[in-house]
């Protein structure tokens, strides 16, 4: 088993030692926006936990408060990632069958991808959690010992979260190992992830800060003293911590151990587990079900384009892990709106400015939107790009049937945000018409820019979405995006202005400059649409594949 | 540099076998034709029309069997058809003819309702040929088109091969199995590490090598491949 991990390590290092100029430079410019990110992170982090650390009587409270639903669903996202990432790591592996035909007892195969699992899994609550506990140390001035106290401690309570998803993974293989049924699953999976969600929403956690939410302070008193779910490893790490923090020494070995013992446990059931059902899930969910259904020959007339936008709608409704994900989106329009209705906007000065800058967050919602769905389109083609190529249709249709399949949902899909929120607001008509073209137009510089960034910089080899939007092409793009929308608000905001000077009895253009801002509004929107879906189109077709 | 001063001119209704061992560079020069990879010099040409100047023209006329045959997993087979006759502008009414026909040649009428994703390797190679020959090309492109296929499909394509040339289709096959290339083509072309070392009929390879060997052994003789007895003491 250490012989394979010591492969994994020199793949890595094959890499990272052939990493040409271009991948060198993209590799440091990943890691400098992630430093970028980190310390955006932690700064954020540090002004949250200064400002309820020096509330009044109850900030430490608070503090322990918040650092218990942090890690309790810290532990639920690595729970549900290690049961949706073993599915790949675990049971559908490339190197599966090769390692599985070698004399090697399953149990180490099984152990090496848990590990890998446990790894995939809890990278990025890893990644989110650093600065926060990093901000936590220096707001309670604790002593160095505390930050490796905390990676020895936070090891066992994420290799007890993936270990759980892991352990359900093994169960539901052996017992449903074909692949519709882990559709099914998945999609069980994530409408519990999107019903959490929006219930977290719905119950409105900000009143926690707000003390007239709650009718007696007594009562709030006793809803922070209390543990959040005390029989769960969420709330043993957050109590390690701040008994650590308190000089507790029993407590803090007392949950230590806690960690470490349920951690054991956990992986001694995981491997017996794995004894008795790995190789039977494993082998069972390479066996093709066959269920043959009689073909419905029918010939309808179609154009290329046509034919390309159909098979992406048809390979987007049968792959579940793709459209499963409308689920999430529909549960993040639904919070945003929930969010704008609960938004305590008394005057018509604050109703109107955030319609206006509702703008702007729709823009970013979208461009999330346009990562996940348009982005991917090219690279999911994957080995088909080839196919397409050998054909004598012009990239520009397998490019334009990507854009319009992706297009049409999402500028359907950013006006309907726009109309709901500017009717929830009850924004002047000249902002509900100015928020749909704004945001109309930027759908449309969204969706070529995804499309196109998605042709320059396309990842064929895998079919893992996850992957292909966290490339150096997917950052770039978000960058850009980000960019794009920060200019796009600006220039939108000088016919805002002028409207509301209008109103409140001022003459004439205040800003003076409209023709520079539409000529600017043209020059940015010709500059997304054209420049990237050129360059991606020709891409396409000087792609040597 | 993957090949180095090849020149091929194939006529129509030939059949012709490129052979080579791995990494010969067989492939790269099929993808050429195909335009999937642009030449760093040179041309490649199909029915007169330059692959890079007039790729339109030259893809039309083209039927790429490629190493690895794909066809998106979920499709159906019958829908994968169908998007491979509207990509080459094959008439709705056509492939009406065509699909059941093909998918009764190939023996795979009973699942063409089902995905491709749990169709065998075999079936995928069935498939994926099918869709090649549903538009009627007039130059095709097979890379390695036998692997995978029981032997009455293997005898089929065989059959296929033979009748296209027959019609004047012109079959350019790069394979690793020397009997058929012995047994179907009019002329070899033997590949060693990019150069063309060999481009004539077996008899007259034969002749110009003086023996009375077969085309494995010639073969060998060429690429070298000989020299491992002294290894195979190790087993």
């Amino acid at each position: 088993m250490i012989r394979m991990v010591l492969a994994h390590f020199a793949m890595f290092r094959n890499r990272v030692d052939r990493l040409d100029v271009a991948g060198q430079f993209k590799i440091a410019f990943l890691t400098l926006v992630a430093l970028f990110f980190l310390a955006g992170i932690y700064a954020g982090c540090w002004r949250l936990v200064s400002y309820i650390n020096g509330v009044a009587v109850i900030g430490p409270l608070l503090v322990n408060k918040l650092l218990g639903l942090v890690f309790l669903t810290s532990f639920s996202m690595v729970v549900m990632s290690g049961l949706i990432t073993s599915f790949t790591t675990i049971f559908s592996s490339e190197d599966l069958p090769w390692l599985i035909e070698k004399p090697i007892p399953i149990e180490k195969i099984f152990i090496l991808k848990a590990l890998a699992t446990c790894l995939y899994s809890s990278w990025m609550v890893i990644l989110l959690l650093s600065p926060l506990l990093l901000a936590l140390g220096q707001v309670k001035q604790a002593p160095l010992s505390f930050y490796p106290f905390s990676i020895i401690i936070i090891t066992p309570f994420l290799f007890i979260a993936s270990s759980l998803g892991i352990m359900g993974s093994a169960v539901l293989m052996r017992f449903l190992p074909s692949r519709r049924t882990r559709d099914i699953l998945l999609l069980c999976g994530i409408l519990l992830v999107t019903a959490l969600y929006v219930l977290f929403r719905l119950l409105e956690p900000e009143r926690l800060v707000r003390l007239d939410g709650l009718e007696v302070v007594a009562q709030y008193l006793a809803y922070l003293n209390a543990p959040t779910a005390v029989y769960l490893p969420s709330w043993w790490v957050a109590a390690a911590l701040f008994s650590f923090l308190t000089n507790a020494a029993g407590d803090t070995f007392f949950y230590a151990a806690l960690l470490y013992g349920a951690g054991l446990v956990i992986f001694i059931i995981v491997v017996l587990l794995a004894k008795r059902y790995y190789y039977h899930g494993w082998s069972e969910g390479r066996v093709y079900n066959r269920v043959s259904s009689p073909a419905r020959f029918s010939f309808n007339a179609r154009s290329p384009l046509r034919a390309i936008i159909e098979k992406d709608g048809i390979t987007f409704l049968r792959d579940a892990a793709q459209w499963s994900q409308l689920l999430l989106l529909a549960s993040l329009v639904v919070v945003y709106i929930f969010s704008i209705y609960k938004l305590p906007l008394d005057t018509l000065y604050l109703q109107n400015l955030v319609a206006f800058l509702n703008i702007g967050l729709i823009g970013f919602i979208m461009a999330a939107v346009a990562l996940r769905f348009i982005f991917p389109s090219v690279s999911l083609e994957g080995m088909g790009i080839s196919l397409l190529r050998a054909s004598p249709v012009s990239m520009a249709a397998v490019l334009g049937g990507k854009l319009f399949f992706g297009l049409v949902p999402l500028a359907g899909f950013g006006i309907l945000m726009a109309v709901s929120s500017c009717m929830l607001l009850k924004a002047d008509m000249y902002m509900v018409i100015l928020s749909l073209a704004a945001v109309g137009v930027m759908a449309v510089g969204l969706g070529c820019l995804a499309a196109g960034f998605g042709a320059m910089f396309p990842v064929f080899s895998t079919a893992n979405v996850a992957r292909i939007e966290s490339s150096g092409g997917g950052l770039f793009f978000i960058i850009t995006a980000l960019a794009y929308i920060g200019l796009s608000l600006g220039l939108w905001a000088a016919p805002v202005q002028d409207f509301y000077r209008h109103k409140f009895g001022a003459q004439g253009f205040a800003s003076g400059y409209g023709w520079w801002v539409a000529g600017g509004l043209v020059l940015i929107n010709l500059l997304v649409t054209v420049v990237p879906l050129r360059l991606g189109y020709r891409s396409l077709e000087e792609r040597q594949l | 540099m993957a090949l180095e001063g090849l020149t091929l001119e194939i006529n129509a209704g030939e059949i012709f076998a490129f052979l080579g061992p791995n990494g010969a560079g067989k492939t790269t020069t099929v993808k050429l034709f195909a335009g999937l990879l642009k030449p760093t010099s040179g041309s490649a040409s199909v029915l007169g029309f330059d692959v890079s100047l007039h790729p339109v023209e030259a893809k039309k006329a083209i039927g790429l069997l490629s190493d690895q045959p794909f066809a998106y997993p979920y499709l159906t087979g019958f829908e994968f058809l169908r998007l491979a006759g509207d990509l080459y502008g094959v008439t709705a009414a056509e492939q009406r003819l065509k699909i059941p026909e093909l998918l009764e040649m190939f023996a795979l009428t009973d699942r063409a309702g089902d995905m491709v994703e749990s169709y065998s390797h075999g079936m995928k190679q069935k498939l994926a040929l099918a869709s090649v020959l549903l538009h009627k090309p007039k130059v095709l492109f097979l890379d390695e088109p036998l692997v995978g296929l029981d032997p009455k499909s293997a005898r089929l394509v065989k059959d296929i091969i033979v009748a296209l040339a027959g019609r004047g289709v012109t079959v350019f096959m790069c394979t690793h199995v020397i009997e058929i290339a012995e047994k179907l083509a009019h002329r070899v072309g033997i590949l060693e590490r990019g150069k063309l070392i060999a481009m004539e009929s077996v008899a007259d390879l034969k002749k110009r090598m003086h023996t009375a060997a077969n085309l494995e052994d010639m073969f060998l003789q060429l690429t070298g491949g000989t020299e491992y007895a002294e290894l195979l003491k190790y087993l």
